[in-house]
């Protein structure tokens, strides 16, 4: 009897290999295992706060062009 | 809208002695994935005493109910009291969701009982361990969920192989 087919058949890849074949740049995540779990808190908090600084400026540009 | 300061939303949850393990996006970051995140979830338990305490943590900051229309203010009642099983808010830290449990692991007991202990210069803090973070997003499924779990098993593969080196 033919074997059930998987909905994903194995790739063969690790699932690190797998995150970089999806597009993840896995080099932050290998500089972030390098960090202890509060600088980690710490950098993403930085981003976060760059991030919603551009989201502010973006929205007040949209809203002066009133898109 | 008040920017997130998710440490100092932690600090105050630290010296409140309040019961917490961290949960959601914000423990997929402390366990070293890049994916931003608005806000800090945590897992406590929903007794009074438990509910009192993260009362106790935010009342100064002017929490509200972040998902009602009105923005009610988060004051406690015999009624919320009695019945309040998660809360969501807005503070003037930013926002703090509080559940009384996670899908995929159940209430707080168990939740506790699969976090791990973290020493940060505010304190020590429960954070979700990785295997169990990882059910708890696959059992949500939504599509951030996924992009974390895809991330958190790369870092679990990572792990076990610096374990057994």
């Amino acid at each position: 009897m033919k074997p059930p087919e998987s909905p994903t058949p194995p790739t063969g890849l690790s699932a690190w290999e797998e995150a970089e074949r999806a597009g993840f740049d896995m080099s932050l995540i290998e500089h972030n295992l390098t960090l202890s779990v509060w600088e980690r808190i710490r950098a993403h908090s930085r981003a976060l706060a760059m991030a919603l600084v551009l989201r502010e400026g973006m929205e007040k540009r949209d809203a002066r062009s009133g898109f | 809208m008040p920017a997130q300061d998710s440490e100092s939303l932690l600090e105050r949850l630290i010296r409140h002695q309040v019961d917490f393990v961290v949960i959601g996006g914000f423990a997929v970051i402390a366990h070293g994935v890049s994916l931003l995140t608005e806000d800090l979830d945590v897992c406590c338990p929903f007794d009074e005493a438990g509910i009192r305490r993260v009362h106790g943590a935010v009342a100064d900051l002017h929490p509200v109910h972040r998902m009602t229309p009105q923005k009610l203010p988060f004051e406690l009642t015999p009624r919320l009291l009695a019945t309040l099983k998660n809360v969501y808010l807005r503070t003037d830290l930013g926002i703090l969701d509080c559940l009384s449990d996670v899908k995929g692991v159940g209430e707080f007991d168990a939740v506790k009982q699969s976090s791990i202990v973290v020493e940060l210069p505010i304190g020590k803090c429960r954070i979700l361990e990785l295997a169990t973070l990882i059910r708890s997003k696959e059992a949500i499924g939504g599509v951030k969920d996924l992009q974390a779990v895809r991330l958190l098993k790369a870092v679990q593969e990572r792990r076990a192989q610096k374990s057994s080196d």
